[in-house]
């Protein structure tokens, strides 16, 4: 009991030193990380941030400056921009994790099915994706939410499928190489099938630059919801999103500026954040960029 | 002197010369009025066609009022759109029979159109025919008394009535209903090949997404006429065109109709730039409003749920939040009709059919109460579509779910959709509620505000369908008396603040800037005329000053 005691004591110990290590090398991932914590709470916990509904419409409040009742101001219609900055934050977060996860996902397995089977199939797969990638995300997503219309699901399910031949890329070629290595073709010779081979080899081989890649397009995830709903392309009204707020309020700038800045300094936050803890990842993960 | 110093002054003087010859000469006339200049205006973008009898759009009447005349034209000089404001255009006369069943229009002779072919009775036939035609024409319900429209000569025409019908000569002004050329009827109305008219400026060059220009037609039938060298319309989105404006790159706000209106940001934003700038707003006859649809099935079908969704709005804060925060606002909780017009129901009559001469709790429960009766104690779920390029439509809508929801519980949810998307969707009663606005052409007939709601009317979106209304609006077509016509429309209105198939939010009031040189005719301000009407005075617009660039902003 008191050896097993120990053993947890250690390993507390270790991922509390690895984390001071974290801490000390990655100032910017820290500060990533800090920003997107405070990010997160924003949207997992948005009633304990503000009591306010981002939705309440109260005309003999509209464009009431920052105070001490609206933190942030009021906009157009008396809603509480402080609480549709917080109230925004779910929007991002939902889109952008969501979006990106299903992206990792679905391009991640295509790409190691496509890498390891090679072939036909892997040609037929490619020239798909050289068919995406042949867009810019931004004008693929653009397209899709115009064929699909404006809802939370369609926004997620446009910037997924943008980015989803970037990752499936990226999976692919490290498959390729992790093909060509000892241990899979030792377990080719053991008999192991090639979904095994996948699932036990290949995969948790190809996690690193996975994980890596995905966090850095975490923040192209963001921007492209908010350039979408910037757009009118995102979600929408009245859900609170930052990109929309953004846009809807460029012609009201010099009049209630705060309506533009706070939208504008949600986004730039999460981007921020997730850009740095991306690159942290990297600095982590990349062998090559070990320090000696 | 050297020779070579001569030589220079020689050339300098020439240079001089050849400068003053080409710079745009502004001459003043006897009357005082200055003719040459470019009337810059701003669209929110390129005309989607050029056919004037399809559309209520700027975006095309601001071309085709440039290049088209109509038969008759309401006075421009002349504020108020009316009957006895009519003035000849293409028609140099006409008389009406006396039974008022006959009209004989008098062509004016030696008119050209802008390639050259004589202007004749057959182009106001084909026009007209096409005008009255409900598949080539969006406005036929207003002419459809017109039985037979016959050429007696070259210059002379006779339109048949099924019965007299006095509002005819303001349906048959531009910027409806054009005169097309007869001889180019093949040519698509999607293309500039169209715009060969008789009007005051003719059709020079496009830059598609950019500019169209119009040059000074100088065989213009009225002698003297337009004042103007060029017409220049810029494709420029609002923003972006006030910035224009203010900048002193456009003579007149983002377009001669746009939506200063409807933006606070805007009006603020001109009024501190360009001081200097004429701003007006206007309240016009088109109500805006939320159409509920009788195509889609749902709670609003039921009359009570519509009357406890209209008890439960505060009128003066929709106004607000439409207008962009903008308190002020002349035609807060208007009706159908504009409340100044004979045979209106009075404000108070509309306030009582709406509840607003209770207070707002008194309001609210009286609508709870239609509500638990109507079986929708609980609330309901129901859609709303805008144009996703009219942020006022999508703010007053936000407002309403607001109000729904915390009176009566009804969960709205405001979908913006692209234009392309929106009008085959509005047009065909696609929705559950649409916010859009019961249009008219003149803002001045009885036939235009009932006729919205006519069964089978292209502008009746929500397909709503009243037998007793269509009987009455049929006999206020035809009534000869202004008394009793007004008394029947009084009638039609009763059913209409009844049965409550568009709860009518507020008067439409709209609203442009334009360079305080800027002059129609011998009046002393360019003259503002409800609805889209006052494009037609483009041929009487003229400037007293003449810099290029207006404003002080630099």
């Amino acid at each position: 009991m008191n050896k097993s005691l120990q053993k947890k004591e250690a390993r507390m110990k270790k991922h509390i030193q690895r984390l001071g290590f974290f801490f000390r090398d990655e100032p910017l991932g820290t500060f990533g990380a800090v920003l997107f914590l405070i990010v997160l709470s924003m949207a997992i916990a948005s009633p304990l941030w503000t009591e306010k509904s981002p939705t309440d419409v109260s005309i003999p409040n509209v464009f009431k400056p920052p105070s001490s009742e609206f933190w942030f101001g009021s906009d157009n219609l008396g809603r509480d921009v402080w609480s549709r900055f917080v109230y925004g934050s779910r929007t991002s977060l939902l889109v952008g994790l969501s979006s990106i996860l299903l992206a990792s996902v679905a391009g991640g397995i295509l790409g190691i099915f496509s890498g390891l089977i090679g072939g036909k199939t892997d040609l037929i797969i490619q020239r798909i994706m050289d068919a995406l990638l042949s867009m810019p995300a931004i004008v693929l997503a653009i397209l899709i939410m115009a064929v699909l219309g404006t809802s939370v699901l369609n926004t997620i399910l446009a910037i997924a499928v943008a980015y989803f031949p970037r990752i499936n890329r990226l999976t692919r070629s490290t498959a390729i190489s992790l093909r060509e290595s000892l241990f899979v073709e030792s377990a080719i010779v053991a008999g192991a099938s090639k979904i095994r081979i996948s699932i036990m080899h290949v995969a948790p081989n190809c996690i690193a630059p996975w994980l890596v890649y995905a966090t850095a397009l975490l923040g192209t995830a963001f921007l492209a919801e908010a350039t979408l709903s910037f757009l009118g392309l995102g979600v929408p009204p009245p859900i609170p999103s930052w990109g929309r707020d953004l846009s809807e309020n460029l012609t009201n700038f010099e009049f209630a500026p705060w309506l533009c800045i706070f939208p504008g300094l949600g986004i730039t936050m999460a981007v921020f954040a997730a850009n740095f803890l991306g690159d942290s990842m990297r600095n982590i993960f990349d062998p090559r960029l070990k320090k000696a | 002197m050297e020779k070579k110093s001569m030589l220079k002054i020689i050339m300098v003087l020439g240079v001089i010369a050849c400068m003053t010859a080409v710079s745009p000469v502004l001459a003043a006339d006897p009357q005082g009025l200055v003719r040459g200049g470019v009337l810059r205006l701003a669209s929110a973008s390129d005309a989607a066609n050029y056919d004037s009898h399809m559309t209520t759009s700027g975006r095309t009447h601001s071309h085709t009022c440039a290049v088209f005349n109509g038969l008759v034209r309401t006075d421009p000089l002349k504020k108020e759109v009316s009957a006895e404001n009519i003035v000849p255009d293409l028609a140099e006369r006409w008389e009406i029979s006396s039974d008022g069943k006959t009209y004989t229009f008098y062509l004016r002779k030696n008119v050209k159109f802008h390639d050259g072919h004589p202007f004749t009775a057959k182009d106001v036939k084909y026009s007209l025919d096409k005008f009255r035609d409900p598949k080539r024409s969006a406005f036929a319900a207003n002419v459809a008394p017109i039985t037979n429209i016959g050429i007696i000569d070259d210059y002379t025409l006779k339109i048949q009535l099924e019965y007299a019908y006095p509002d005819l000569l303001i349906f048959l002004c531009p910027p409806y209903a054009s005169i097309y050329p007869e001889h180019l009827k093949d040519v698509s109305f999607k293309s500039t090949d169209i715009l060969v008219g008789t009007g005051p400026f003719k059709f020079k060059s496009k830059v598609p997404g950019k500019v169209s220009i119009y040059e000074r037609n100088p065989d213009y039938f009225i002698k003297g006429l337009p004042y103007l060298d060029r017409y220049e319309v810029y494709s420029l989105k609002f923003p972006a065109a006030v910035d224009a404006f203010i900048g002193g790159r456009l003579d007149c706000g983002p377009s001669m109709r746009a939506y200063l209106d409807s933006d606070r940001a805007l009006v603020l934003k001109v009024q501190k730039h360009a001081p200097e700038a004429v701003i007006g707003l206007e309240p016009s006859g088109a109500s805006r409003g939320a159409f509920f649809s009788f195509v889609h099935k749902g709670p609003w079908n039921d009359v009570r749920v519509r009357k406890a969704m209209a008890m439960v709005i505060d009128y003066r804060d929709l106004a607000i939040a439409s207008y962009g925060g903008l308190e002020v606002n002349p035609v807060v909780g208007a009706g159908l009709f504009p409340f100044y017009q004979k045979g209106a129901w009075t404000k108070e009559e509309v306030d009582k059919a709406y509840g607003r001469d209770q207070s707002m709790s008194e309001r609210i429960a009286v609508a709870k109460d239609l509500m638990s009766q109507a079986g929708y104690a609980n609330g309901f779920a129901l859609e709303a579509i805008v144009r996703s390029d009219e942020a006022f439509r999508k703010n007053v809508m936000l407002y309403c779910a607001d109000v729904w929801k915390k009176s009566l519980n009804i969960d709205l949810s405001v979908t913006p959709l692209e234009r392309s998307i929106f009008f085959p969707r509005r047009d065909t009663g696609e929705f559950d509620v649409v916010n859009d606005v019961a249009n008219t052409m003149t803002g001045s007939s009885a036939i235009e505000f009932l006729g919205t709601f006519v069964s089978g009317e292209t502008r009746n979106y929500g397909k709503w369908s009243n037998k007793e209304y269509d009987d009455l609006f049929e006999k206020v077509a035809r009534e000869q008396d202004p008394q009793k016509r007004a008394e029947l429309s009084r009638q039609a209105q009763a059913i209409f603040y009844k049965e409550i198939p568009y709860i009518v939010f507020e008067g439409a009031v709209y609203g442009t800037a334009w360079r305080p040189d800027l002059m129609t005719g011998p009046v002393k301000d360019l003259v503002m005329q409800p609805v889209f009407t006052n494009y037609v005075s483009v041929d009487r617009i003229w400037f007293k000053g003449t810099a290029e660039r207006w404003t002080k902003t630099k």
